[in-house]
This record gives structure tokens, sequence and C-alpha cells, in this order.
């Protein structure tokens, strides 16, 4: 008979008693990186976590991660220019992530209402504006546990986002919702209420803080000839109330190329569905600088679009009646950036009954103290918001060279941050510079209340994430509803992402520089030595430093060193 | 019952009745039938056992041994390229003592590509540590595997039963198939432990220091040699069950011959036809099959060539650079002897190429003429 411990060699050690972790030389060690897509976002929306999330299909803890930086996401789920976008990685893969409509779905089926970072009150703030810049202001204020009042001039809340912004792009339930998840933690709104420039200093003493959030307001003008003629109109104020009396128009044209412009001539376009309706702007087609997606929208409901020209001239006897337009060209300044427009030989004579003047908004300095203003310019760091008045902090297109929803939301933000530093005896650039996410504009709110700003420096770049695991698989691209049926109503034109869509979207995320906890590392570890603490660890005991872990991370989270 | 079959399904005939549990294999020419068969018989429901689909040899190889060490009875089935593949996994199973039966049918090894019988392949595996049984036809085919089971089971090393492919494993002869219940009373179910105990825990494939290397491979070494006398009580046995047996090594005519010529495999069948006609003629000829190849029965082969003038080799393989690997054997098993015969290496019938009885009486009458030796083999091609 044979003992057949005798015949074969068997062990009743474990492994674990070989420390192979001396062999090695190198030893890997987790360390989270932001994403291309979270340093191109403004407001620093922690992007690849909230893919996790909504991948493994959890909305409600979605919105929870959204709204520690954005407390706009039904807003900027539907009419952000999604700079992320742009950055996302996967783009050298397939196509980019859809993150603006996956936000959106956030917004449409996440529920969560946030709350007071601690119970304790702390002081009162008063901000001027309700649009995105002093919305988002007041949220963080809010949170921080602020007694926050908004005073808004307009009848009814939300600046920009009420006014500016047609139902078709951004319906006002969206918004409603928004504002809802703001006054839980108790913001108080004051509508129909003018804050005169006497009024802020006044303003500043019975309140600990006071931001001005009041936005770009007054139309820029063309100083030509004729513009003052009735017919011819400014984009904003336009879109303000574009509802005027019941006439029929032949011809309505748009003068500028940006986003405001596209939706001044779509709405013209619902609004007289029997106009030509136009768009004239210097640029060549194809550079205007409003967002691509729209004017292509606008184009598919009819609005014709001519570059290359601008106004020279709005003929008329009292009414308007035609414009003279002028062949030019647009040069950007490289040193200045500013825009620079050459005229060229050759003229256009469109006949018009309505004009629209679209070509941007400048602040209006009237509403503020002089103090605050030299050379016509406004004397506040456009970083932190801070002006030469003590506790007085602007914020929002008033100050930003960039008049987007989302940079209003990221100056709103930073603005709070740096009125609660003032007001607790901190540096508000040294603060801010140490939640910084990237190199951008955005800092992390998150990585303020809770002091961990590890990740903020480093960016994930697509070349050190290992691609094992993805597959090729472009977006799926919501529906929109057909031209013919957009331009009889308001109705929102874009669908959203089922939930399922939203999931499928999301399961596309690189995740680029978080750890979400896949296991690759775990699994593929020859040696057992990664422990899943939180975060993530190597067992350095048994770590013979091979790099396996940190050469297939898809997240590119893991670093040999 | 007699029935008419082929090689290939009188093994699979004996792995049915062998009971065996888990069979894991994968197809190659000219072994499949054997599969084929097998895995008809489970879709009826005939088999008893478990088939598993495997995506290589060498996986089939492993699927065996982790079955094997778990206590059950374990077949598989191979050839030539599938035999080379499986060559890693054939070391651990007989370092790892796993009884695995595997039926081999011999095939030419490429490059190049071909498909006759050659044994080249189960000899490229002769330092592997498996017993290896060379069979001449389909009766000794079927015996051979149930054989294989009991001594495998009771030496705890790993068996090849080899068979010549498109010969033997094609052709179809008149096979005594045993019933069941003589089987059974034969190879009762396997008494081996499951090495994998869960309140035990232990590991099997584990480093060891050089020492217990030594130890372990002297330890191989030692069971497989002594494992031939295994082999004979095994096949003593079976004769009483049954009223056939081979032993290790056969020697027909060898009494008075003054030649004997060595063969293995399905040649011996037609050795046999010219050993007759020779001996009918007044020559004195005879012959030894060697059956049993590892373990090799050096005394048994000693005993029976002592005192002869002249023996030749037929290999149906070759070791380049050498000669034939049984000429090579059977020198090395006379080497102890004081007055040792001469001999002769031939080479034959490599890829598959027929050889006919009119080439091995050549070959006797070569032998029985010859007065030099020639340290190359002679190579018998019969353009």
């Amino acid at each position: 008979m044979f003992v057949l411990d005798e015949i074969i060699p068997v062990s009743k050690d474990t492994t674990a008693k070989l420390k192979v972790g001396q062999w090695g030389f190198k030893k890997p060690s987790y360390v989270e990186k932001i994403s291309p897509c979270m340093e191109g976002c403004p407001a620093g929306n922690d992007i690849p976590e909230f893919m996790n999330l909504v991948a493994q299909g959890l909305f409600d803890e979605a919105l929870r991660e959204v709204l520690w930086e954005n407390p706009l996401p039904g807003v900027c789920g539907r009419v952000c220019f999604h700079p992320c976008q742009s950055n996302c990685n996967r783009t050298n893969l397939d196509t980019e992530l859809q993150i603006r409509e996956v936000e959106r779905a956030i917004s449409e089926y996440g529920q969560w209402m946030p709350s007071k970072e601690k119970k304790e009150v702390r002081g009162k703030i008063a901000i001027i504006g309700s649009g995105p810049a002093g919305l988002s202001a007041a949220y963080f204020l809010g949170r921080l546990g602020y007694e926050v009042t908004i005073f808004e001039r307009y009848p009814e809340t939300g600046g920009i986002l009420r006014y500016g912004i047609p139902e078709y792009r951004l319906p006002k339930e969206v918004l409603r919702k928004e504002l809802r998840r703001i006054k839980v933690l108790g913001v108080k709104f004051h509508t129909s209420f003018e804050v005169r420039k006497e009024e802020i200093y006044r303003f500043k003493d019975k309140f600990d803080g006071l931001i001005l959030a009041i936005g770009a307001s007054l139309p820029r003008r063309l100083n030509l000839k004729g513009e003052d003629l009735e017919g011819v109109k400014y984009g904003l104020f336009w879109l303000f109330n574009p509802f005027g009396e019941e006439v029929t128009l032949q011809k309505v044209v748009v003068i500028g190329g940006g986003d405001v412009a596209v939706d001044a001539a779509r709405v013209a376009r619902r609004l007289y569905p029997e106009a030509q309706v136009l768009m004239v702007a210097p640029e060549e087609e194809g550079e205007f600088p409003a967002q691509p997606e729209g004017l292509q929208e606008a184009q598919e409901e009819g609005v014709k679009v001519i570059g290359g020209f601008r106004p020279l001239e709005f003929l008329g006897h009292g009414k308007l009646e035609a414009i003279r337009f002028g062949k030019a060209k647009v040069r950007r300044d490289h040193e200045t950036g500013a825009y620079l427009i050459e005229d060229l030989k050759g003229e256009m004579l469109e006949k018009a009954q309505l004009a629209i003047i679209a070509i941007g908004q400048i602040p209006d300095f009237t509403l503020i103290p002089q103090e605050l203003i030299e050379d016509g310019k406004l004397k506040a760091d456009p970083w932190t918001g801070e002006t030469v008045l003590e506790k007085c902090f602007v914020a929002g297109d008033f100050i930003n060279k960039r008049a987007t929803v989302v940079d209003a939301v990221s100056s709103g933000k930073r603005a709070a941050i740096s009125l609660h530093c003032s007001l607790t005896g901190d540096s508000p650039k040294e603060v801010l510079s140490k939640i910084r996410v990237g190199r951008g504009f955005a800092v992390s709110y998150r990585a303020f209340v809770t002091g961990n700003s590890k990740r903020l420096g480093q960016v994930a770049e697509f070349s050190e994430i290992s691609r094992l695991i993805f597959a090729e698989e472009p977006s799926h691209i919501p529906k929109k509803l057909k031209p013919q049926v957009r331009i009889k109503s308001f109705k929102e034109v874009k669908e959203r992402y089922s939930q399922k869509e939203a999931v499928k979207e999301a399961q596309r995320c690189f995740n680029c520089g978080k750890c979400i906890r896949c296991d690759l590392c775990f699994l593929l570890c020859p040696d057992l030595a990664i422990l899943k603490d939180n975060p993530y660890r190597v067992n350095e005991m048994y770590c013979k430093g091979c790099g396996i872990c940190s050469a297939i991370c898809p997240r590119s989270v893991i670093e040999l060193r | 019952m007699r029935e008419l079959l082929t090689g290939n399904e009188a093994i699979a005939h004996a792995v049915r009745l062998s009971r065996v549990q888990l069979i894991a294999a994968y197809p190659i020419t000219p072994q499949t039938p054997i599969y084929e068969k097998l895995s008809q018989w489970e879709s009826e429901g005939k088999l008893g056992g478990v088939m598993v689909r495997v995506e290589s040899e060498h996986t089939a190889m492993a699927t065996c041994i982790s079955a094997s060490l778990t206590g059950v009875r374990v077949f598989t089935a191979s050839s030539s390229q599938g035999i080379a593949l499986m060559h890693e996994m054939l070391h651990f199973a007989s370092g790892g003592r796993v009884p695995v039966v595997m039926a081999c049918v011999n095939r030419a090894l490429a490059l190049p590509w071909a498909f006759g019988s050659d044994q080249i392949d189960t000899l490229s595996q002769r330092d592997t540590g498996w017993i290896q049984f060379y069979c001449e036809d389909n009766q000794e085919a079927l015996d051979t595997v149930i054989q294989a089971f009991k001594v495998s089971e009771r030496v705890y090393l790993p068996s090849m039963v080899i068979i010549d492919g498109f010969y033997t494993s094609h052709f179809m002869e008149v096979v005594d198939v045993p019933d069941q219940k003589e089987v059974d009373d034969f190879l009762p179910p396997p008494q081996m432990p499951n090495r994998f105990d869960f309140d035990d825990p232990a590991f099997l494939c584990n480093v060891v220091g050089p020492k217990d290397y030594f130890r372990f491979r002297k330890r191989t070494h030692c069971d497989l040699r002594s494992s031939l006398k295994v082999i004979k009580e095994v096949d003593s046995d079976f004769g009483e069950c049954f009223g056939r047996r081979y032993g290790v090594v056969e020697g027909i005519e060898i009494g008075d011959a003054e030649v004997v010529l060595v063969t293995s495999g399905a040649l011996t069948g037609t050795a046999r036809v010219v050993l007759q006609r020779l001996r009918e003629k007044g020559y004195k000829v005879g012959l030894l099959k060697i059956k049993v190849f590892r373990p090799f029965p050096r005394e048994e082969v000693c005993k029976l060539l002592e005192g002869k003038r002249k023996i030749g080799v037929i290999d149906r393989n070759v070791s380049p650079g050498q000669e034939g690997v049984f000429c090579q054997e059977i020198k090395a098993a006379l080497y102890p002897l004081s007055t040792r015969p001469l001999l002769q290496g031939y080479i034959a019938g490599l890829g598959g190429l027929e050889v006919y009885p009119e080439e091995i009486e050549e070959i006797f009458l070569d032998l029985l003429k010859r007065s030099s030796f020639e340290e190359e083999p002679i190579w018998k091609i019969n353009l």
C-alpha cells in the first residue's frame, strides 16, 4: 500500500509564508486623479464618479454626487455647451461620452435633497440676482449654513434661465425642480425687488456678506444708422417677452452668431411661421460661436444662415423696412483675444420687418457703486470674486469673460466659498487654489468640505488608460422631435434617455482617474497582494512589484514607483 | 459476446465496461472514433460517466489529473500532435501519481504532416513516467485497457495503451467483448482517496526543495520499476478470469531459434505469419514481441535472448541522430550479458508505410546470412 503523502508533494502551508514582497524594488500605489472631462467642466463635476453610479443604475446616489458640485444638473444637462465632452478620453477610441445627456437623466430620475453640512447657523447673506450665478452662490452658502436671501428685480426667479432660454431647450418645470432643491436649504427669494446702488451700502451693513450676481444686463449695441427704428430689437430683451402684437411678417433677420442669436431665430420661427427667418453674422458659416448642435437644429427648423456679412445700416421710415449688409471677415487678435472685423468689398440688402440684434451683452455698471469701477472696468478678481468693498463679492456674467450658464455656476460657487473664507478669516485665494480642479477654473466644493483634495492636481491622460476591457461602442444619441413638429410649439426638442439608455451610456465611461472597484487588479494580482480597503491598498509584504495591476488598470489610478 | 469491431471501438467498449467516471478528451485523427463512440453512448445514456468537452489536449489531461485526484476513474485518448501538446501535463500526471489511462493511437508527428502509424508520438513520451503498453490487435487493445486501470490504480501511475493508427485503430476484427459482470468482478470500483478534502485543505502542486525533488523522482522511478510485478500479476489474474493473457513480452518459437526478430505493435501480427512460413521451410527463426515498454522488461528480454547469436529489431520509429528506439532499448537491456548477441536494427513502416510480409521475410533472411553488423540501421523502404 502506498502512503499518498509519501509519493506526491503535499503542502499544508499557504503561500502567505512566502514574503515575496522583499524581492521587489518597485511598488504600486493607488493615486486617484481627475479626468480630462472634469478638468474641462467649469462646475468641477466629478463625472467619472457619477458615471460609475449611473452605470450601476444608482440614480439617487448619482444625483447626490452631482449636487456636490452643481446645483443645476437639470439646467446644465440641457443647455450646457459641455466642454467636458470635447475633453473626453473616449473620443480616442470611438465617440465621446454623452455626459450632458447622462447628467440630464440623473436630474430626471434621481431623487435627492441637499442639506446643510452642519446644523449651526452662520451669518446672513444677501445675493442680488437670481440667475445661475446667484442661485449657485445661494446654494453653496446655504449648504455651508448661511441664511441666504436672494433679491430679484424681475417678477420671477431664474434670470436668464427663466427669461432668456426658450422652453424648447429648457422647460420651466426643470427650473422649478432646481429651485425647490435650493429652497430646501432655507434660501429666501424676494422677487420684483430692485436693489438700487445706494442701497448696496445699506445691505452691506444689514447682512454679513453680499454677492452681486446681476449678470450682463445690457445688450451690446451696433450704433448704426437706423438702429432706433421700430422693429429693431435686442436679442435677450426680445426673448424676455417676444410675444408682441399679432402681426404677420415676411422676414425676420437676426444679427449675430451666438447662442442667443440662434434662440432668437428659433423663437421667431415658432412665432412667425409664415416669415422667412435669416441669421446673419460676420463669422464664416461653420465658425459661428453658437453651439453647433443648436445652430444645426435651427437650420433644420428652416432658419437660413448667412455668414461673412455685417450690418451697415437699418433702412426704413419710422418702421424697419430693410437692412444693408457689407461683406466682412472676422479675425481674432491672438494677443488680446479680441474680435476684429475687417470690411471687404461687396454689399447685400435684405428686406426685413423685424431685426433682432444679438451680438452679446455687457454689464450695467450704473447698477453698482462707482467705487467698484475704475476706467470703465469692474475692480474685482474674476477668480475669487473679491471686490474693493469688504464682504462684497461678484459672480456670473457681470464679471465672467465667457458668458455661459456653467461658468456662472462656477463663479457663483467660487464667490460663495470666497465669501465664507473672508468671514472665517481665511484667504480666499489660498483656499480656492487648494481645491482647484486641475488647471481649469473650477473648484471642488466637496474637496472644500471634506478637506480631501488629493486627486485634484493630476489628470489621467488617454495614453495612461489601459483599453484592455473597452470595446468600441459608439454613443447612443437621444432622439429629437421632427423639425416640422418642433416649430409648431415650444415643446422640448430633445428627448431624454430612458433609464436603461443612461445606464448603457454611463457604462461606456472609462472612469478616468477614479477607482471604481472593478477589481481587475485584485483578480490579476499573482501575489494576492491587493487589499480591498477603502481606498484599495497594496500589501507590500507580498507585492513583488511586477506592475500587472498598474499596467491593466483601466482607470489609470495605480502608479508603479 | 463476439463482435466485429475496429480497434478504436474495442477500446471504447473497454472504457465503458471499466465504468469510467470521467472522460476528458479532444478529437484528433486517428483516435477520434474512440471519442465519437463514447460520446454517442453518453448521448444515449449508456455510458454512465461524464464526458468533459475541452479546448485542447493539454486541458484534457489537466482535467483528467484534477478529476483523478478526487478519486474517480478517468480516461482520455489522443494521437500524435495531441500527445505532443499534452507533454507538460504528462509529467504532471506521473509526478502527481494519478492513475489516468490514456489510449494512444500512433500517428506520425509533423513536420511533414502525415497521418499514418508511427510510434514516435508515444516513444517521444518515454521519459514522462508513464506505463506504456504496445498492443498487437483489437482484442489485446480491449483487454489491455481493462488491465491498465487495475495496474494504474494499484501503483498510482498513469498508463498509455497504444495501438497503431489506421491498422489496429480502423481494421475490424472479431473481438470477444466480456460481460459487464465479468469486468466488474475483475475490476472493482476505484478505491482511491479524494484528495480535495475541504476539512483538511492542502496544496498539491507545491514547490519543493531539491532534496524533496530528488526523493520524489527516485520514488516515481522505483514505483514504475516495481509496477512490472504488478503488471504481471494483473495479467495473470486477467488470464484466470477471461482466458487470455499477454505477458510483458512474448517469445514465439524462440527456444531453438538461431536468430530472433524483435517487434512491437501491429507489425508483430505480420511477423507471426512470416515466422510460420519460414519455420515450415525449416529455418530456425524466432520472434520476440515487446508489449510493455515502460517499465522496460529488462530481465525478461535478457532471459529470452541470452545465448542467441543474432538479433534483429524492427522499429516503426526513429530517434534521429541515434537509431530506432526499441533497438536502443534492447541493446541497453542486453548489456549485462557476458556474451552479447550481434544485433541489427531495421527501420520500417515510418509514417504508416505498409510493411509487407515479403519485407519481414527479407529481414529474417538478411539476418540469417549476415556476418557483419552495421552500426547504422537498415532502412526498409518498399518503393
